[in-house]
């Protein structure tokens, strides 16, 4: 079952297009997990000893074991099916917004507008460039990016994105898909009692839903989300109002960040660089030494980077870079990351990564044992499923 | 006719060598997911009805439908048909196209449900 969405933006579908909502999750669900095990079953009892027999080892890289498997009718299957789910995705919700845009819009405006002290700041920049990688892209087959307005005020592409996550998380990324910002600003809170951040900024923010958790982590702390697309800030601030938590949004580039020096105590970012084009990525991470407090951290919630990963589980994370249309996603997971906080300014030192149980799914004792385990890698790890463990990195400047 | 898009740019990958089975594919997951929202809702009418003391299956039997609820079927089974074949149309709107046929020839007066 998928709920609805709890706050104030939620747009009830009508029982066909719910039905019609839990069949596309129930068929992401069957793709990602139980096929993906029996796809694993064939590569390693079919694809892989074919691979060695005619190349005299195994595969060494996601490269090799993609093109080995390319011809496999399962992993084809596996291909169709995953791609076909993530087009059902979008068309399950996009006909419920376009349907109430007008209503939409008016009350996302209505919201963020009331009066009362317990609303952050929402300050679109309307100059502001959209980068290519988001405007010349539907990213992850999204009709529309992330940026896309068909009317004035318009919260279209939050709609879009907030409801489309809702069926493509299957249940898997929390409540209202807020699990990551909720595991991550605990994992600081716990496995770093002396910190206490004052001002924590969330980069490539989309809607709130990974930046809410911080304020309500952290509730003497200011807590700001910034993103290139107005159309999905109007919706994160009405979205965190909604939901009681003071957050400001702030229309504004990651490479360029409108800030001082030494302005924050945290910089976060979650699924936000693999979306991006690697030199935004290294302006990004200066940006972000640049604006933290000595002593600040630097913390980005990530799929692993493929020099962690076994051969086929880089293949497997990389599908999406191959078919999803998420052409940066791979050239990022081929970084090391330690490399790219050096390039930046930060100590190899002062590096961090961790890979962490879902806060929301884990008994708090539970997560706490883990969060002092450090950083294991295995096949669950970034792997949407119902075992999935998050990972994160960064560096304390 | 939608202001969103349902459709994204660009092209889609093709995962098997065979003309035509990337499409047949989504035909087959698109009709999958349009027979399970049928069957759920079935599945609730019939109990529904129970709970209210209508015995329904003997009332489906031998309902007689007027040319209005023909029409209205007819354009449903077109805009359901639409949907299933999407892949290899490049109109945006599934059954858009067709409902606006169906009202400007008026075949909804003399359509007779093939």
């Amino acid at each position: 079952m998928i709920k609805n969405l709890s706050h104030d933006l939620c747009l009830p579908p009508s029982r066909d297009e719910r039905t019609r909502q839990e069949f596309v999750a129930s068929l992401r669900h069957h793709v990602l997990d139980d096929m993906a095990s029996s796809m694993r079953e064939r590569y390693e009892h079919h694809v892989k000893p074919a691979f060695e027999r005619s190349a005299g080892r195994a595969p060494t890289d996601g490269d090799e074991v993609h093109d080995a498997m390319r011809d496999d009718p399962y992993f084809q299957f596996y291909s169709s099916i995953r791609y076909n789910a993530q087009e059902m995705v979008f068309r399950s919700v996009i006909p419920i917004i376009d349907r109430d845009l007008e209503h939409l819009n008016s009350l996302a405006k209505e919201i963020r507008t009331a009066p009362g002290e317990d609303s952050g700041q929402l300050e679109l920049n309307p100059d502001l460039d959209i980068p290519v990688n988001v405007s010349n892209i539907d990213v992850h087959l999204s009709p529309g990016s992330y940026h896309s307005e068909y009317q004035a005020d318009d919260v279209s592409p939050g709609a879009i994105y907030d409801n489309s996550i809702n069926v493509f998380a299957f249940n898997q990324m929390g409540r209202n898909t807020d699990d990551i910002g909720h595991s991550f600003a605990n994992y600081v809170k716990l496995a770093f009692p002396d910190f206490k951040p004052k001002s924590i900024l969330d980069a490539g923010c989309t809607i709130g839903h990974n930046t809410v958790p911080w304020a309500l982590t952290m509730p003497n702390a200011e807590v700001t989300g910034i993103d290139v697309s107005a159309g999905l800030l109007r919706y994160a601030a009405a979205r965190a109002r909604s939901l009681g938590a003071k957050v400001n949004f702030r229309q504004m580039n990651a490479t360029a960040l409108d800030y001082p020096d030494a302005s924050f105590d945290v910089v976060f970012s979650s699924m936000f660089l693999h979306e991006l084009p690697l030199k935004d990525i290294r302006a990004f991470f200066k940006e972000a030494y640049r604006v933290l407090k000595p002593g600040g951290l630097f913390l980005n919630m990530e799929l692993p980077p493929n020099n962690k990963m076994e051969a086929y589980d880089r293949f497997y994370l990389d599908w999406d870079c191959y078919y999803n249309k998420e052409p940066y996603y791979k050239p990022f997971r081929d970084q090391d990351y330690v490399q790219l906080c050096t390039a930046a300014g930060f100590s190899a030192d002062k590096f961090i990564e961790t890979v962490i149980p879902r806060y929301t799914y884990t008994e708090p004792a539970e997560f706490a044992a883990a969060i002092s385990n450090g950083a294991v890698f295995d096949d669950r790890t970034g792997r949407l499923s119902e075992e999935i463990r998050w990972y994160g990195f960064g560096a304390w400047k | 006719m939608s202001r969103i898009p349902m459709k994204h740019r660009g092209k889609r990958p093709r995962m098997f060598s065979t003309n035509g089975v990337d499409e047949l594919m989504s035909m087959v997951l698109e009709l999958t997911a349009e027979l399970w929202v049928i069957k759920k809702r079935l599945y609730l009418l019939e109990r529904v009805a129970g709970q209210a003391g209508v015995p329904l299956t003997p009332e489906i039997e031998n309902y007689d439908l007027s040319e209005a609820e023909i029409a209205e079927l007819d354009a449903l089974r077109r805009t359901m048909i639409a949907t299933v074949l999407r892949s290899i149309e490049s109109d945006n709107t599934p059954g858009a196209k067709v409902r606006e046929e169906v009202t400007q020839t008026g075949m909804h007066t003399d359509a007779v449900a093939a």
